[in-house]
């Protein structure tokens, strides 16, 4: 059996024509009664399928979730916005992406008018940090202390310790509770580079009144002295506590889990981690010090000789917002189920059942809540003074460069004084560039 | 006899180096997908420990994905893993169709423009994926063929496309023209001559150019993560899912692991023989 050209180049032409208009596996578009949202997976994604999956319930419009790990979220998102998918109708933004996003999102603030969606039940900043440039890119779903400080409180009891206000007083802990014969050392952060060392540093930063850009909005870098000082101290501190063997040396690679399994595991006796990871720690399935540990501002008290300006606390935070090129009739029907997410029911069961950090001062004084989270004072505490820390479009330029200098003093490469000055003046260098536009 | 003896003993440690550095880490996968989530991270590492099927058992009878667990097992095997299993076949049939056919006319036709056309082609291949990303998502989107597996095939031949065509080309070029002409002095046509005379000359050329195609297609995750929604997830995408902001899920992991790379051994070892033989092809004349 034989088959001729033309037989054989038809049969290609077909298979061709075929996967081109008959797209077998293409199915069609969504309807309206379904809105389409993508969310993290872990983090701040269980807490918001809790919130939609009631809406659902209550609405009868399907939502169809699609989440994605937060390594590749950003990416994900900005490739949706750029591409101008209309896939997803609502979307999430961490409060450090809000420059970067702002002008693909929705603004909320004419829905927010018009549905009388009141703003005071959120922390003040909290319901600012959803705004970027006058566009309301969000609603307030998830909060949380970027650096609560996590410590072993039965350590800190033996060893009669208190919870240190300054970072000489972290530094004098960590030294008392390193312990190579039981395998503890004294302090463990997420030092493995881009962009967390960037965050911890803000996270000791901000307490005594350290800023990067200068309040509010954030345009200009601020003045080297006292907040590049200031941030000369930190490393000192840090260089120090890992040269005396108070933090693990593989610390250099370390990342949130390798922090968050590490305290859980009793290797570390003193920690900073997210807020809504209180929950993980205390879960004896997962944890060996649950029940052994103690939480608190970082910080709480610094004293005002050492203060450079407003106390902040790295807050961070998850906005939930509209795309803003799917159709109108979708915009109205996203924003009913974004306002149902932020509001007192869906948080509160966000809260008990997957640990989110709740937008909403009701909830955080609700008993339920604090019943279920031992961390509520502080983080009631912190997000008075919460600060989302640098938020502008070139945050992952300026992560970068101070990451990057981070590592050259912890690996010896470079002294504290002379990286934070360098850092500072490429700070500079990209600020001035993004006037420039 | 003495030396020979102990050079063969240092070339069988050596050799037995070398293959346990390579067979460590599946054996481990392998060995973390019967442990129990607090054996798995405990340091020292246990290697005597009570096996278990738990993780296992989470594929096959996990019920709907719930806030708490990574997603549902089930819908790695009824979905991810068959989408994978039918973007790598087709691409690697298309990416075969089509680059053997422009190899074949690179290989034997001379028309004008054909070497900067053969290195336009091969360009292509310079760009990283990922630099593609984005208009390949603008372009999929406006022919309403995002989040399906027809936008990933027709991706992934377009990706696999250079490589598959200089490899064959080379194949090809091997074949004395002489076999098929004298097919066609038989009375075959040229695509019979293609068919019945050059491809299975070729056909360790084509095994190992499909190999390439096929891990190109089975492997791929920068472009169907942005490509891909929610309808045409593959196996590369299911991997996001044991890795969230509050741990890693070590033992499922370690079973998707096992399961990912099945269909990739079977296939080698189905195209083995050709592979070594594709490969040295040409080598010795």
């Amino acid at each position: 059996m034989g088959i001729n050209r033309r037989q054989f180049l038809g049969s290609l032409g077909g298979v061709a024509a075929g996967l081109a208009m008959g797209d077998p596996f293409a199915e069609s578009a969504q309807g309206v009664q379904q809105l389409s949202a993508l969310i993290q997976k872990g983090g701040a994604g269980p807490p918001a399928e809790i919130a939609l999956s009631m809406y659902q319930e209550r609405s009868g419009m399907k939502i169809v979730m699609t989440p994605v790990p937060w390594e590749a979220q950003f990416e994900k998102t900005m490739v949706e916005f750029i591409g101008k998918s209309t896939t997803f109708d609502i979307l999430s933004a961490n409060h450090g992406w809000s420059g970067a996003m702002y002008r693909f999102f929705e603004d909320l603030e004419p829905y927010v008018r018009k549905y009388n969606v009141d703003g005071r039940p959120f922390p003040k900043n909290a319901w600012e940090a959803g705004k970027w440039k006058g566009r309301r890119i969000g609603l307030p779903f998830r909060l949380g202390v970027g650096a609560l400080f996590y410590y072993r409180k039965d350590l800190y009891e033996k060893k009669k310790l208190s919870v240190p206000n300054t970072f000489e007083e972290l530094v004098k802990n960590a030294e008392a509770l390193t312990s190579p014969r039981d395998n503890i050392y004294g302090f463990g952060s997420q030092l493995g580079g881009d962009p967390n060392s960037f965050l911890d540093l803000q996270s000791w930063h901000l307490p005594y009144g350290g800023r990067i850009l200068k309040d509010p909005d954030q345009e200009e870098l601020a003045p080297f002295d006292p907040h590049g000082e200031l941030m000369i101290k930190i490393l000192k501190a840090w260089k120090q506590m890992l040269d005396r063997g108070w933090m693990p040396q593989g610390i250099l690679t370390w990342g949130i889990l390798d922090v968050l399994t590490a305290f859980q595991q009793g290797l570390i006796a003193q920690a900073m981690m997210f807020s809504p990871r209180v929950t993980l720690v205390e879960d004896p399935s997962k944890s060996k010090v649950a029940g052994k540990a103690g939480y608190a501002l970082l910080f709480p008290k610094v004293p005002a000789k050492d203060s450079v300006g407003p106390r902040g606390d790295k807050g961070d935070g998850w906005n939930f917002g509209i795309n803003q090129w799917i159709p109108d009739e979708r915009k109205e029907a996203a924003f009913k189920a974004v306002q149902f997410m932020v509001g007192r029911e869906a948080q509160l069961a966000a809260a008990i059942k997957a640990a989110n950090g709740p937008s909403r001062i009701d909830v955080l004084e609700d008993p339920q809540f604090q019943k279920v989270y031992p961390a509520w004072k502080p983080l009631r505490d912190g997000l008075e003074t919460f600060h989302s820390g640098v938020s502008v479009p070139e945050q992952p330029k300026i992560s970068k460069v101070v990451s990057d200098r981070i590592a050259n003093v912890l690996l010896g490469r470079e002294k504290p004084e002379d990286a934070v000055k360098a850092a500072w003046k490429e700070m500079d260098g990209i600020m001035k560039e993004a006037k420039r536009g | 006899m003495k030396r020979t003896l102990l050079r063969t003993l240092l070339l069988y440690l050596a050799l037995a180096a070398v293959v346990i550095g390579f067979l460590f880490p599946p054996a481990w996968m392998v060995v973390t997908s019967f442990k129990l989530g607090r054996d798995i991270v405990t340091w020292p590492p246990t290697f005597i420990f009570k096996p278990t099927l738990e993780n296992w058992y989470w594929f096959y009878f996990s019920a709907e994905a719930s806030a708490m667990a990574p997603q549902e097992g089930r819908r790695i095997l009824r979905e991810f893993l068959p989408n994978s299993l039918i973007v790598a076949v087709v691409t690697t049939a298309l990416s075969m169709a089509v680059a053997s056919l422009c190899a074949y006319a690179f290989a034997r036709f001379n028309f004008r423009g054909k070497r900067p056309l053969a290195f336009a082609v091969l360009g292509t291949r310079m760009l990283p994926p990922i630099a593609t990303v984005i208009p390949l998502f603008i372009f999929m989107n406006s022919l309403h063929l995002r989040d399906t597996l027809t936008g990933l095939i027709l991706s992934y031949t377009a990706l696999n496309l250079p490589l598959a065509i200089w490899m064959l080309w080379g194949f090809i070029k091997e074949v004395p023209p002489e076999l098929e002409e004298a097919g066609l002095v038989d009375g075959c046509s040229r695509t019979g001559a293609l068919i019945r005379i050059l491809f299975p000359v070729i056909a360790p050329g084509l095994a190992a150019t499909s190999v390439f195609s096929f891990l190109l297609a089975w492997n791929d995750f920068p472009i169907a993560l942005f490509l891909v929604a929610h309808k045409a997830k593959t196996m590369p995408l299911a991997a996001l899912g044991f890795y969230a902001e509050e741990g890693v899920y070590w033992g499922p992991m370690s079973v998707y692991g096992i399961l990912y790379m099945v269909p990739t051994i079977l296939f080698a070892v189905f195209v083995q023989r050709h592979i070594v033989k594709g490969l040295t092809l040409g080598a010795l004349k």
